[in-house]
This record gives structure tokens, C-alpha cells and sequence, in this order.
């Protein structure tokens, strides 16, 4: 359903989650498996999955700006240009 | 730090802090922080990703996950080889892309590999050999797979054997000097030859006595 209403149009990406997410819930609920230890998991699991996906990007935001301040990405380009490999060995 | 076990998030973030205050100082080093932290946390197109998450979790919970897996199961899993359905779309994607497997089924007088399933074709490749044993099947798990490897080995070899024979006399020399009139030759010093040896220590019998090796080898 998510996959189909964004390639369909009807959905962007971040409503397709909501949708997704929410008839997930909805079929817990359903289902009858709705108890209050499930519901601590699932919120404890995603919070934990979420917090490691953004700890990466937010490491990976800081440590990019450090990287070019260090100018490293143009020397390593200066190097590969420097290889005798022609005109068609060039990085740029 | 990775490598000593830091998780990634943390070992980027720490390594940038501390690139950044030994560079430009501590102000620019809490203003990057500061900007970029908030700035990734508040982009719109990544709030898919707790609700993606979330939503795997609570089909996780309610055990549609599973439901889904025993529904695949009961449609295809009483096809025997439903794992090899798999490789085999693979197998004939590679062939698409090279075009060995085809000859490799022409080598064993098969007609090309169009007129096999692909679980097909490796029996055959296997299974090929001249003396027609029992190839699979052994036992030990370890010197089964080894006669499987062994014997997809012997099969993209397997023109030499073909030696005389007109219609393989390209074939034969694609593989100059390789195994011709060996149909199992010493082996050697390579990864593969290593592995042969494995398997023929593994296949001796134990307390000393010397006895034939498995069919395969």
C-alpha cells in the first residue's frame, strides 16, 4: 500500500510512512495484540533505531565540514591528478 | 575508534568536534555542532525514518511479519528447491551477462542451458562427470560441498576432456595444457587445489587406514 501510493502519486514519501505506520497500529489493534508491554517495545525499539540512524547523520553533518576545512578532498584530488594515467585518468 | 568498537554515529561525531576545535577553535567547533545537530534532526524528508521504523515495528508486533512469511511459505514452499528459485534467477541473469553457463550446459551435451531449470544445470554440471557416481550426497557436509566445487571446477574445464572432438576443438584450446588427459590431476599449490586436499584429508578414513577417497574426488 505504502510502496503503491508513492509511486502512484497519491501519497509523498513521509505520508506513505504515516499511512503505513498507522494501518500497522491499526492491524495491532485488530488483531487484539494491543497490550501495554507491546506498546512500550515498539515505541522503546523505534525510539532506539531512530536515535542510532540519527546519531549517525548528525556525526556524519560535523565530521563533513571538518573534512573540508582540513582540505583534505583537494589534495586527495590533487594526487589522483597527479597519476600519470592520461587524459582520461583525470578526477576533474 | 571504529575500529576499537565506538559506534559509528559516535566515532564521526567525536573525530569532527575534535578536527574542528583543533583547527579553528571552540566557538566555530559549538556553532557547527549546534547548527548541524539541529539541522539534520529537523529536516523534513528524514521524519520517514521513525515512521518507516515505526511501522515495521508495529507489523512486527502484530505479527503480520510473520503471517506474511507463512503465506509465502504455503505458496512456494512446497516446491522442493524454493531457495534455488532464487539462485537461479541469478543464474540466468549471469548467463544473460556472460554467457558461460550456457556453454557449460553445451559441455555436458545438454543443448544449451535454455532447456533447464537452473537447479537443472548444476546437476547436470555436477553430476556430469564421466564416471556418473553419486556426487551428492555425502555425508559430511563439508566434503559434499567441496565434491560440488570441485566438480562446477572440473566442469568449466571440462572441454579438455572433450579432447578430438571436432566440434569442441575451440574449446579445447581455450585451455592450453589445463588438465588434458587428466581426468584428475595431482594437485597443486592454489586456493583450489588446497581445498582439494582438504577434502581428501577430511575423506580418509580415520585410525590410520587408507581407503578410497569419496566418489567426487
Amino acid at each position: 500500500m505504502t510502496i503503491g501510493g508513492i509511486y502512484g502519486g497519491i501519497f509523498t514519501p513521509v505520508e506513505a510512512a504515516g499511512v503505513g505506520a498507522g494501518f500497522a497500529f491499526l492491524m495491532l489493534v485488530l488483531r487484539r495484540r494491543m497490550t501495554g508491554a507491546v506498546i512500550s517495545h515498539v515505541i522503546r525499539d523505534t525510539l532506539r533505531t531512530t536515535g542510532m540512524c540519527f546519531l549517525i547523520l548528525i556525526g556524519a553533518s560535523v565530521f563533513a565540514p571538518f573534512i573540508a576545512l582540513s582540505g583534505l578532498p583537494a589534495v586527495v584530488a590533487g594526487r589522483f591528478d597527479a597519476l600519470p594515467w592520461g587524459r582520461r585518468g583525470r578526477s576533474c | 575508534m571504529m575500529a576499537m568498537g565506538v559506534p559509528v554515529g559516535l566515532a564521526l561525531l567525536v573525530a569532527g568536534i575534535a578536527g574542528t576545535i583543533a583547527m579553528t577553535g571552540w566557538s566555530a567547533a559549538a556553532y557547527t555542532l549546534s547548527g548541524q545537530a539541529f539541522a539534520t534532526a529537523s529536516y523534513y524528508e528524514l521524519s520517514v525514518l521513525p515512521l518507516f521504523i515505526l511501522m515495521g515495528n508495529l507489523a512486527s508486533a502484530s505479527g503480520l511479519s510473520r503471517d506474511l512469511y507463512e503465506v509465502a511459505h504455503r505458496w512456494i514452499g512446497h516446491l522442493r528447491g524454493g531457495l534455488a528459485v532464487a539462485d537461479g534467477a541469478g543464474l540466468r541473469g549471469f548467463r544473460g551477462a556472460f554467457g558461460i553457463l550456457d556453454r557449460l550446459g553445451r559441455d555436458h551435451g545438454a543443448g544449451g542451458l535454455s532447456q533447464y531449470a537452473p537447479l537443472w544445470l548444476w546437476r547436470k554440471a555436477v553430476d556430469g562427470d564421466h564416471r556418473g557416481g553419486r556426487h551428492f550426497g555425502h555425508p559430511d557436509p563439508a566434503i559434499d560441498r567441496l565434491c560440488a566445487l570441485r566438480h562446477a571446477d572440473r566442469a568449466i574445464h571440462r572441454p579438455a576432456v572433450h579432447r578430438g572432438d571436432p566440434a569442441r576443438a575451440d574449446a579445447d584450446r581455450a585451455v592450453p595444457g589445463g588438465h588434458r588427459g587428466h581426468r584428475h590431476p595431482a594437485p597443486g599449490r592454489g586456493a583450489g587445489h588446497a581445498a582439494i586436499r582438504l577434502g581428501r584429508a577430511l575423506a580418509a578414513p580415520r585410525g590410520g587406514r587408507r581407503g578410497s577417497p569419496p566418489s567426487c574426488f
